[in-house]
């Protein structure tokens, strides 16, 4: 190591600092939530930092019993699976014309989408929940699937877009000349070539979908279409809490979206840089 | 060609039905029933016009009006928070990542962006143990370095800043994230030239990478805006707008107007109060840095 190194390392070490202080920040609710898991609710209730005095497992078997836990995941994959394709089909149909064909009107179309992403429907809750009950859509997953999908939808079309229009003309234009439909040029053609970011959609929306609360309290009431965030919240407060219970329901739910996290840790961080590019 | 322009229009309804359907109509819903009496029992068609009565009452002196402006202030103290924590927060974490080629940067990405992952009903619940005034973590962690205990949660002084600060926890990663893609595509060469005018330091974070980051920062103030006003999960879970409704933001306001109490058109008024305020700060800030660009 020359003196130049040591000089380096320590100009970085106030950085270092900073960063492994927000690093314990970050870590510690998740250690707490990872032990609290193996704990009872006493020792949740006593000694939060220490490890539990026996390790069991009891908590994840609890909650796995707990009311239909299996029927509530099946939920949440089919309403994650649900959203996650239509908003990938109805995108690529959408940012296919938009970024391939030269229309003179594809910008306000584009700015259309872009208004989906600026408005909070969270503020029109009253009126969404009274217009899906209009439509026979409450205690339905095909209900949450539709509200996920037009909300995730403006994100989709403008990275497909933003991926599709680099792409050079002739990809398309050969099969063109041999007669091949629009839909299958974009089914067949475009769509595996920009896997990226099909990735990057599929991943954020199946975040976004799997990990929500509020939709499902607003329009889901009876247990069978539960989702898992939704029936985890009605573990807590009747008589006495099971806290150890909720944790590991909770781990439970977080399963999923950890394992795909570890593998695509990558994918993702470079999906959000991709959002950043939205100007 | 017609063929070519049905098929276009075919590619196209689908999206643009489902954001029509499903996000424009009730926000057009809202703001028609703002002006309405209306009950969330009774179809929409029963709904009764009553000009500004609604806006009348939510910004006159009776109860009705006393919370919905508290629960405005409230809203806007929680972002203006927010942003003004995980913004200075995503910058400085972003730089020392981005810049400083630190061994194990990408180690450090995982675990700071990891928060992004964790549902925010997981995170409320988490840190509503971690609050617990008694024997909470928070406070241990207080005693050690010599701090007395805070009531956080449980005093209607440190609630609403307790909510914040599991908010910026959770969304801080994500920021960074963003601030670093916006990091990279500032060109190596800008700081070199910079670098040989003698630029150092605060200097060259000031006059070169504040101002070439400017549209990431934007962009990320836009959103952790958009982000903070719909606030819900940690008010609904733990503290249901409490202590004495310091925590009682503008969704867990109109969700309890609207629907528990069905005063619907109340509701609508004060979503619709909600988003034209926010439709003028986007604006003003869009105005803001359009000019500062042309300067």
């Amino acid at each position: 190591m020359t003196n130049l190194d040591v000089a380096q390392r320590i100009r970085q070490l106030p950085g270092w600092i900073v960063l492994a202080l927000w690093a314990l920040v970050v870590a510690v609710p998740l250690y707490i939530l990872i032990v609290s898991c193996f704990k009872t609710t006493a020792e949740i209730y006593g000694d939060k930092f220490g490890l539990p005095t026996n390790w069991t497992l009891d908590n994840f078997a609890n909650a796995w019993t707990q009311a239909q836990f299996a029927r509530y995941m099946w939920n949440s994959f089919a309403v994650t699976g649900g959203a996650v394709i239509l908003t990938l089909v109805v995108s690529a149909m959408a940012a296919f014309p938009l970024s391939r064909y030269q229309l003179g009107w594809s910008s306000p179309v584009l700015a259309f989408f872009l208004a989906g992403v600026m408005l909070p429907i969270r503020l029109a809750s009253v009126e969404l929940f009274t217009l899906m009950k209009t439509l026979d859509l409450l205690d339905s997953r095909l209900g949450l699937i539709f509200v996920y999908s037009a909300i995730r939808i403006p994100f989709a079309v403008f990275i497909l877009a933003n991926f599709m229009r680099v792409l050079p003309k002739e990809l398309e234009e050969a099969a063109r000349l041999d007669g091949a439909k629009e839909w299958r040029i974009l089914f067949r053609i475009i769509l595996p070539t920009i896997k990226p970011a099909v990735a990057i959609v599929a991943i954020f929306t199946a975040i976004a979908v799997w990990n929500d609360f509020f939709f499902p309290l607003i329009f889901i009431f009876d247990d069978d279409y539960k989702t898992v965030p939704l029936a985890i919240t009605t573990f807590i407060g009747q008589f006495r809490t099971d806290w150890g219970m909720v944790f590991a329901a909770l781990a439970i739910s977080m399963m999923p979206v950890l394992v795909m996290y570890l593998l695509l840790a990558r994918q993702i961080r470079e999906g959000v840089g991709a959002t950043g590019g939205l100007k | 060609m017609i063929g070519l322009r049905k098929s276009i229009f075919a590619m196209l309804a689908p999206g643009l039905g489902l954001i029509a359907v499903f996000i424009l109509v009730p926000i057009a819903l809202t703001v028609w029933l703002a002006f309405t009496k209306w009950s969330v029992q009774t179809p929409f068609s029963s709904a009764t016009f009553i000009g500004l009565d609604n806006f009348r009452e939510i910004f006159g002196s009776t109860s009705v009006g006393r919370d919905f402006k508290g629960a405005m202030i409230n809203t806007a103290l929680y972002s203006v928070l927010s942003i003004v924590l995980i913004l200075p927060l995503s910058v400085v974490f972003g730089m020392l990542i981005h810049q400083a080629e630190l061994k194990g940067a990408n180690l450090l990405r995982t675990i700071l962006f990891a928060t992004y992952m964790v549902p925010m009903i997981a995170v409320a619940l988490v840190f509503s143990k971690l609050y617990s005034p008694t024997e909470g973590p928070f406070n241990q962690i207080l005693s050690w370095v010599g701090i007395g205990p805070q009531p956080w949660l449980s005093s209607p002084d440190t609630a609403l800043v307790s909510i914040v600060l599991l908010n910026v926890w959770q969304q801080v990663g994500y920021f960074t994230i963003l601030i670093i893609a916006g990091l990279t595509q500032i060109p190596t060469s800008i700081y070199e030239a910079a670098r040989m005018d003698g630029a150092r330091g605060p200097a060259l974070f000031g006059y070169m990478t504040l101002p070439l980051l400017r549209r990431t920062l934007l962009f990320s103030a836009v959103i952790a805006l958009i982000n903070a006003v719909q606030v819900f999960e940690p008010v609904a879970l733990i503290t249901q707008g409490g202590p004495v409704g310091s925590t009682n933001v503008m969704t867990y306001h109109i969700r309890r107007v609207g629907i528990e109490r069905a005063q619907g058109g109340l509701g609508s008024a004060m979503s619709v109060t909600l988003l034209l305020a926010l439709v003028i700060t986007v604006t003003a800030v869009f105005a803001f840095a359009r000019r500062e660009d042309r300067r």
